[in-house]
C-alpha cells in the first residue's frame, strides 16, 4: 500500500496531555495535506442573511458579500489511517432511500447496488472496527446488532434528548466508532471529548488501529508511507500496467495486476485527469468525461448557547446523541434530500477555556474572567449536516494556473449552493435554534453554517459510481468501466451524499465488498431484511 | 474622567489615521518602555483576581515577545499598538490609573475594526487568551484541573 502521506505516531504528535492541548488542533505533519485550490464561491443574498456565520466575540464572521473557505476548506489528513485519523468517529449507514434519489425523488443519482446488497459489510466493518451503538435505527435494519453497546451519554446530550422529546422528535444514541468496552486488544474510550484532535488512546476506530494492523498482520501487505504515487501507466487495451510514485524523493516504477485508488474525493480525480494518455486523452477512466463532476460537499449548521445549570458539558463522547427524524430523502418539506441533527457540544471544540474566551465570551479584565468561569462547562451544541445534491456549479478540475512541486496540476474545487440546499440549511438552522430554546438557552453564543462558509469534512462524489458507462466512472463493485484492474474505493465513488450521515463507514463497507470481489471473485449475498 | 480620556484616545485614533499603516513600520529591537506598556495592557486584559493570577503572573507577555522574535508581523503589531497606547496625549499607559486603563481598552475594544487601536486589542486579545489558557495556573476555578488526557473524564458527569 503507498500512502501519500506519513505514519502519524499517536503518543509524539497527539497533544492531549500537555498543559497547552486546546492550542493544538490535529496535528500537520509535512505531507499530511494535499494541495488544492478553490475557485471564487457563491455570492451571498442578503435575504438569507439569517444564515449567516457569528459569534459573540467576533459579530459576524465572513465579512464582505461572497462566501469564504472556513480554514482550508476542504478538510482532509493525508496518512496512515487517512481521514480518519481526525474525524469524530461517527459510524453510519446510509438511509436506504437516500441510495434511490433519482427513482424515487427524482433528483440526484441512484446507487448501482442496494442497501440489502451492502449490509453484510457494513456488519463486517462495525465488527472490525468495534462499532458502539444501540438496538435499533430506525430504517437502517440490521442483520446483526452492534458489537458494542452504546455509550453513556454526556451532560448537553440529556438535554438534548428531553428538549427532542418535547417537540416530538425522536433523539437517541449515535453509533459510535468508538469503545464503549475493551475490544480486540484496544482500550475503551475514557470520554476526553476530542476526538478530532488525534486519539492517543487507540479506542477510536480510525484505520491506524484497525484495518491498517489486520493487513499488517496477515502478512500479507507491504505499507509504504510517504510515497505519493504520481504516474499511472495503461496498456493500449486500457489495463493499467504500472505506476511510478516517489520514495525518498526518488521516482520508482512498480507494475501493478490490479491497481486501487483511494486518495480522496480530491487527489483521485485529480490523478485521473493528470495522467492523459494517447490511449486515454481526457486522463484515466474518463471516457464519460465525469471524472471530477458530481462533487458534493458538507451542508452543515451549527448553534450554541449557554445552559445555566448545565456543567461539564465539555467532558464525555462528542456527536453521542443523533435525531434521526428528518434524514430520509423526504422528510423535509418542499425539498428533497434529508438531514440529522446531532449534540455537538464536544465535537465543536467547547471542550476548554480557550474557545469559551475565544468565540463566545467577550470582552476583557475581570468580567472575561468571571463570565469563562460562570459559564465554563455551560455550553450545549446541535450540529445539522444535510443532503448535498450535485448541481453543474459544483466540481472539481485541474487548476489551468497551480501546480505542485513536480509540475503537476492541482485539483481545483468549485462550489455553488443551489436553492433546495439553502432551504434545507434553514430548515437545519430552524430546528437547530428551535432544539436549543427548548433545552432553554436563552440567547445562542455562536451560529456557523455552510452558507458562508465553505467548509467541507464530508466530501462525496468526482468519481461517481453507476451502471451506466456514459454517465459514471465505475461500476457497482468499485471497477472502472474503462480499465479491467482499476478500482476505486473512496468517497468519490458516492453516487449522493446521504441525508448528512458521515460517510467513513460506508466507504469501508463498499471497500471491504470490492475487496472481497477481488480476492473471491463474489461478494456476499444480500441480507434480508428481519 | 472616562469622557475625557475616551477624548484622548479618540484624538489620538485620528492622529493614528494619519500615520502609516501598520505594515510600513519597521521592526525593532522592543524598547524597555515597549515591554512595560506591553505588560500594563496584557494584565488589563487578564487581570489578577482571588482565583488566579494575571497575564504577566501567567507570563503571557514573556511567552508573546519570544513568538515575536520569529514573527516580523507580531513584532511590529505589539510596537505599534504599545506607541498607539502612549499617544493619548497625557501621561504613558504605564502610569494612567488602573480606571484610566481600563477606559482605553474598553475604547479601543469598541473602535474600527480597521484601525490600529482596535486590530491590536483584538489580535492580542486573542493571542493573550490563548497562553493564559493554555497554563493550568489559570484553571483554578474551573471545572478543570488537568489536560484531557491521559485521565479523560470518565462518568459520571452530571
Amino acid at each position: 500500500m503507498l500512502e501519500a502521506g506519513p505514519k502519524f505516531n499517536p503518543k509524539r504528535d497527539y497533544k492531549l496531555d500537555q498543559p497547552d492541548w486546546e492550542r493544538h488542533m490535529f496535528p500537520d505533519l509535512p505531507g499530511s495535506q494535499g494541495q488544492f485550490t478553490i475557485d471564487t464561491l457563491d455570492l451571498l443574498d442578503p435575504e438569507e442573511k439569517e444564515l449567516r456565520s457569528w459569534n459573540r466575540v467576533s459579530g459576524i464572521t465572513v465579512d464582505g458579500n461572497k462566501r469564504k473557505p472556513n480554514g482550508p476548506g476542504y478538510w482532509h489528513v493525508h496518512g496512515v489511517g487517512g481521514s480518519t485519523l481526525h474525524f469524530g468517529g461517527e459510524s453510519h449507514r446510509i438511509h436506504p432511500k437516500a441510495m434511490q434519489l433519482r427513482s424515487k425523488y427524482s433528483v440526484g443519482h441512484d446507487w448501482p447496488i442496494t442497501y440489502a446488497e451492502l449490509e453484510p459489510y457494513y456488519t463486517i466493518c462495525e465488527q472490525l472496527v468495534g462499532v458502539a451503538g444501540p438496538t435499533k435505527q430506525g430504517e437502517r435494519w440490521r442483520s446483526k446488532p452492534f458489537p458494542l453497546p452504546s455509550h453513556p451519554l454526556s451532560t448537553p446530550a440529556k438535554i438534548l434528548v428531553a428538549a427532542g422529546k418535547e417537540l416530538g422528535m425522536h433523539w437517541q444514541e449515535n453509533s459510535r466508532a468508538a469503545l464503549s468496552k475493551p475490544y480486540n486488544g484496544r482500550p475503551a474510550c475514557n470520554y476526553c471529548a476530542n476526538c478530532t484532535r488525534g486519539c492517543p488512546l487507540g479506542d477510536k476506530g480510525s484505520a491506524d488501529v484497525t484495518y491498517i494492523p489486520k493487513g499488517l498482520s496477515s502478512g500479507q501487505l507491504i505499507l509504504k508511507p510517504e510515497c505519493p504515487v504520481v504516474r499511472i501507466f495503461p496498456e493500449p487495451n486500457g489495463r493499467i500496467k504500472a505506476i511510478n510514485y516517489l520514495e525518498g524523493g526518488q521516482l520508482q516504477l512498480v507494475e501493478t495486476p490490479i491497481l486501487i485508488l483511494a486518495a480522496g474525493a480530491a487527489q483521485t480525480p485529480r490523478l485521473l485527469l493528470t495522467n492523459k494518455h494517447l490511449s486515454h486523452p481526457k486522463g484515466l477512466a474518463n471516457s464519460s468525461s465525469q471524472v471530477g463532476r458530481n462533487l458534493m460537499e458538507t451542508l452543515f449548521w451549527n448553534s450554541t448557547g449557554f445552559l445555566p445549570g448545565l456543567n461539564n458539558s465539555h467532558m464525555g463522547l462528542p456527536t453521542d446523541a443523533i435525531c434521526w427524524d428528518f434524514n430520509a430523502p423526504d422528510a423535509i418539506p418542499d425539498v428533497s434530500g434529508g438531514c440529522r441533527l446531532v449534540s455537538s457540544t464536544q465535537e465543536i471544540g467547547f471542550t476548554g477555556p480557550i474557545a469559551y474566551a475565544a468565540r463566545a465570551i467577550g470582552g476583557f479584565g475581570h468580567d472575561l474572567k468571571k463570565t469563562v468561569r460562570a459559564n465554563f462547562g455551560s455550553a450545549i451544541s446541535v450540529t445539522a449536516i444535510g443532503e448535498f445534491l450535485p448541481n453543474d456549479g459544483t466540481f472539481l478540475d485541474l487548476d489551468p494556473q497551480k501546480t505542485d512541486g513536480f509540475g503537476i496540476p492541482l485539483p481545483r474545487l468549485h462550489s455553488h449552493l443551489e436553492p433546495g440546499e439553502i432551504k434545507r440549511l434553514r430548515f437545519m438552522a430552524s430546528k437547530s435554534r428551535s432544539l436549543l430554546q427548548a433545552a432553554g438557552v436563552k440567547h445562542l453564543v455562536e451560529e456557523y453554517g455552510a452558507w458562508d462558509f465553505f467548509s467541507t469534512t464530508h466530501t462525496f462524489g468526482t468519481c461517481r459510481m453507476g451502471q451506466d458507462p456514459n454517465t459514471s466512472v465505475v461500476d457497482a463493485n468499485c471497477l472502472s468501466h474503462d480499465h479491467p484492474n482499476l478500482y476505486i474505493t473512496d468517497a468519490s465513488i458516492f453516487p449522493s451524499s446521504g441525508g448528512g450521515e458521515s460517510p467513513s463507514l460506508t466507504i469501508q463497507a463498499l471497500a471491504t465488498r470490492a475487496a472481497d470481489i477481488i480476492a473471491s471473485g463474489n461478494a456476499l449475498k444480500p441480507s434480508v431484511p428481519g | 474622567m472616562r469622557r475625557r480620556l475616551f477624548l484622548k484616545a479618540a484624538g489620538a485614533f485620528l492622529l493614528w489615521r494619519s500615520l502609516n499603516p501598520i505594515h510600513a513600520q519597521a521592526a525593532s529591537t522592543p524598547t524597555l518602555i515597549d515591554r512595560k506598556t506591553f505588560a500594563a495592557f496584557l494584565n488589563v486584559l487578564i487581570p489578577a483576581d482571588e482565583f488566579t493570577g494575571s497575564a504577566t503572573d501567567l507570563q503571557v507577555d514573556k511567552k508573546l515577545w519570544e513568538l515575536s522574535e520569529s514573527d516580523q508581523n507580531l513584532l511590529r503589531l505589539i510596537e505599534t499598538g504599545c506607541k498607539w497606547l502612549n499617544l493619548t496625549g497625557g501621561p504613558p499607559f504605564t502610569e494612567l490609573t488602573s480606571e484610566q486603563q481600563v477606559s482605553v481598552v474598553e475604547w479601543m475594544s469598541e473602535s474600527d475594526w480597521n484601525q490600529v487601536p482596535r486590530r491590536f486589542y483584538e489580535l492580542i486579545r486573542q493571542a493573550a487568551i490563548q497562553h493564559y489558557y493554555s497554563d493550568p495556573a489559570s484553571w483554578n476555578g474551573l471545572a478543570i484541573n488537568r489536560p484531557p488526557q491521559p485521565l479523560g473524564y470518565p462518568p459520571p458527569w452530571a
